[in-house]
């Protein structure tokens, strides 16, 4: 029997997961100072009890929240979702796809460590090539230039709620979210919490920086392309293939299919490197 | 009569101009930070600091921005290769800022320095 709505277990689990990584963030955001990112990061551990857990609780959340709406996506895909929602409704669904990603990437950011230094430079840089909104975007998202950390940890927090207290009021209810789904959530991010710690990388003078593992494949193709082709309008490219999928499904697949496909491609190499 | 509507919509222009004040005082260009470099440097020797490398040559001090001139990136140095790289997207440099290879396509900017009694004074762009 083909299903019509996404699977149960994804959608909540994305929800609980979510939730998780916002009550973390309230705990390890406390002691956390902007003017030294790095040494309150580690300091966590020594701040708050049990502050080594909480850190890593908090980024295994947020990479679940990450994943699972990915997952979500593709099955609200397959089950022609869009069509039960109108074309504004649409819209802002998807719109919160790049929010959730950004609020993921200003987290590395501002552990201040130099995998997420080196990631809020190149997207100080990049925001700075869009056209006519540059400026405006950089002060808002990133301008780690000027004002260090900052402007990345007040969207960091400000992103992340507003996603989630605008799609709880309107896409999902929060308080329907069973005890047993967020209990299930809570023991696979604390088991993955207590048995893989998230490393930090202090400044060193590495010949080879990585960045965050889901930006590897822009990294791999700021190589090859110019800036604005390669940190500015290929990854715009899904959000637009998302849009226009209510209206042209079969197109716009191809399109975000043979995306993925290359987007993963990129991503291998960058990594092998 | 000087409504609660008229207030309202006072209040809001002024929050308007205060926000637009502030963003265009934003944008404004800003005056270089002065840096200075105590350390006593011999010819052909090279200073890493925070923002900049120093080069000590036979024309005098020269300073160079660490700043990949690809996506602002800060760059490295190889001791092996003798040259600058940038951590990110591997752009190359040579020890007098030359662009040698990747995506960066331009030569490391060259910062103003001056030799005072104290040292040199190396002007950080803000």
């Amino acid at each position: 029997m083909s299903r019509s709505l996404p699977r149960r277990w994804v959608s909540w689990g994305l929800t609980a997961s979510f939730f998780l990584a916002l009550v973390s963030g309230l705990i390890v955001s406390y002691p956390f100072r902007e003017e030294i990112p790095l040494v309150s990061t580690v300091g966590l551990e020594t701040v708050i009890p049990f502050g080594a857990f909480f850190r890593a609780f908090h980024y295994y959340t947020g990479q679940l929240t990450f994943l699972l709406l990915g997952w979500h996506l593709v099955e609200a895909l397959m089950v022609r979702a869009e069509k039960r929602r109108s074309p504004r409704a649409w819209f802002f669904l998807v719109g919160s796809l790049p929010l959730v990603t950004l609020a993921l990437f200003t987290g590395y950011i501002v552990r201040g460590d130099q995998t997420g230094l080196s990631a809020g430079q190149i997207a100080e840089h990049l925001a700075l090539k869009l056209p006519f909104l540059g400026v405006v975007v950089n002060r808002l998202l990133f301008s780690i230039s000027e004002e260090g950390v900052h402007r990345a940890f007040m969207a960091h927090i400000y992103l992340s709620l507003a996603v989630f207290v605008l799609s709880g009021l309107w896409h999902f209810r929060l308080r329907t979210l069973r005890l047993d789904d967020l209990l299930l959530w809570f023991l696979l991010a604390g088991i993955l919490a207590l048995f893989w710690p998230v490393s930090l990388e202090a400044e060193s003078f590495a010949p080879l920086i990585k960045g965050p593992w889901f930006f590897l494949g822009v990294q791999e193709l700021l190589r090859h392309l110019p800036p604005f082709w390669a940190g500015v309008v290929f990854p715009l490219l899904p959000l637009l293939a998302l849009w226009l999928y209510r209206f042209c499904p079969r197109v716009a697949g191809m399109v975000l299919s043979l995306w993925l496909g290359i987007y993963f491609w990129l991503t291998c190499v960058g990594a092998w490197r | 009569m000087f409504t609660r509507r008229d207030f309202l919509k006072k209040l809001l222009w002024t929050g308007l101009a205060g926000v637009g004040l502030y963003t265009a005082t934003r944008f404004l260009p800003r005056p270089p930070r002065k840096v200075l470099v105590k350390e006593q440097l011999k010819p052909g020797q090279i200073l890493i600091k925070e923002s900049f490398f120093v080069k000590m040559t036979s024309k005098g001090p020269v300073a160079l921005s660490r700043r990949c001139p690809h996506l602002g990136c800060l760059l490295t140095y190889a001791s092996e290769e003798k040259s600058f790289v940038c951590p990110c997207h591997q752009s190359r440099f040579d020890l007098s800022g030359r662009y040698l290879a990747g995506p960066a396509k331009r030569d490391l900017f060259k910062l103003p320095v001056k030799k005072t009694e104290g040292g040199i004074i190396v002007e950080v762009p803000s």
